[in-house]
């Protein structure tokens, strides 16, 4: 069998989606730590982005459904904490793009993800799901939610 | 080189369990309000921080789990009552509001405490899983720091329900200070800090009381030491009904 490249792989390793914001993947999240192969075996290396995160399991089904018919083994890692630096600039702009503010360590209010004012205020720090706020724009008068800056 | 022994094994143990049981209690108990609730946010917010405490509890399993201590779900399915360190704090059943925020705000201040002093302890896995929770563990804090402050100044009602909820869950903070008998694991892991943490939590809390405008009640006395294993009766309730589903199917995947 042919031998699967570090490329290969990474770029494999791009169609897996977030379950939730399907338009942004492991990779623009900057979950993926580090990809070994040896011996034709696979070896990936994930973050979490939130420790309880339930979609961890179905993360982990994705990336090895995605680098088949390569073997391969997932680990999800603590050694290096996840954080919202490790985005992408891609995945930022996935992020507006689907409607969900990307993360912020300016100290300036968040620009809404729907139409770019930055009259916004943070309604609750928890949102839908572990990793998200919810906001609301004063210009366009629509909720928004934003990624946690952790 | 780190070097762990089985003592250093054994002491971890007694070192982490309290503070892992601590947060799956507090988890279970803080799923019991979905759907209960006073707003929508706060539906979604106390179901998030009920999913982190889980998920850290879990964690610190595994940390114990990597040097041979049993996995998390031995831990949390297959304990007997009396295995359990837990604080009766975080054990309490669902009661009013008022209640479940003075307790909360109460716990979440002391185990950032906690889990900051733990931070020095010299095992690696351990310091990575505290990095990744204490990330998490800074928006706990702040969102019971700010119920605290809702209520203290929402109105007299709220205010007057809030200062009698503080004063009952105070009586009960007896064993949240404890280590029971793992006094001797805090020297051998040098983190003897850890049972020194009443003042700088008591200082911290007064302060924010002081600010708030609300008296400082009385702290009980420890009538049992959930450290220890001690749990009362309501306990056993609990468990039956984290475990129930399991019990059905003990052999089952998950």
């Amino acid at each position: 069998m042919a031998v699967v490249t570090q490329a290969e792989v990474w770029e494999k390793l791009g169609t897996v989606p977030d379950p939730e914001l399907p338009d942004l993947s492991i990779v623009d999240l900057g979950m993926v730590d580090h990809v070994a192969i040896e011996n034709g075996m696979v070896h990936v290396e994930l973050m979490p982005t939130f420790v309880g995160c339930p979609a961890l399991h179905w993360i982990q089904d994705k990336v090895e459904k995605a680098l088949a018919p390569f073997p391969s083994t997932v680990e999800f890692v603590y050694h290096t904490p996840w954080t919202a630096d490790r985005i992408s600039p891609q995945g930022r702009e996935r992020l507006t793009a689907w409607g969900v503010a990307p993360p912020n360590r300016s100290g300036q209010p968040l620009a809404c993800p729907l139409c770019g004012s930055d009259q916004t205020r943070r309604t609750s720090e928890f949102g839908p799901s572990l990793c998200r706020s919810i906001y609301y724009c004063d210009t366009c008068q629509q909720p928004f939610e934003a990624w946690k800056t952790l | 080189m780190e070097t762990v022994t089985p003592a250093h094994r054994e002491a971890l143990a007694d070192i982490l369990l309290p503070i892992a049981d601590d947060a799956w209690i507090a988890g279970q108990r803080g799923s019991e309000w979905l759907g209960m609730a006073p707003d929508l946010e706060e539906d979604l917010a106390l179901s998030s921080i009920s999913q982190d405490a889980l998920g850290h509890a879990q964690l610190l399993y595994d940390v114990l789990a990597e040097l041979g201590n049993r996995e998390a779900d031995e831990q949390v399915y297959a304990r007997p009552a009396s295995g359990w360190r837990h604080c009766g704090l975080v054990q309490a059943p669902r009661q009013d509001w008022a209640d479940f925020v003075a307790r909360r705000y109460c716990y979440e201040t002391f185990d950032d405490l906690r889990l900051h002093a733990l931070a020095a302890a010299g095992h690696a896995p351990l310091q990575s899983a505290l990095a990744k929770i204490l990330q998490e563990k800074l928006y706990h804090v702040r969102h019971f720091d700010t119920w605290l402050q809702t209520l203290a100044w929402g109105g007299t009602q709220s205010r007057a329900r809030l200062q009698e909820a503080m004063a009952g869950v105070f009586a009960e903070l007896g064993d949240l200070f404890s280590w029971g008998e793992g006094a001797s694991a805090l020297t051998l892991w040098n983190l003897t800090a850890l049972s020194s943490l009443r003042p700088l939590w008591e200082s911290r809390v007064r302060d924010r009381l002081e600010q708030l405008g609300l008296e400082w009640p009385r702290v009980g006395a420890k009538e049992s030491d959930g450290r220890l294993g001690e749990h009362g009766p309501e306990f056993a309730d609990l468990l039956a009904e984290m475990t129930s589903v399991r019990t059905m199917e003990p052999a089952g995947e998950w």
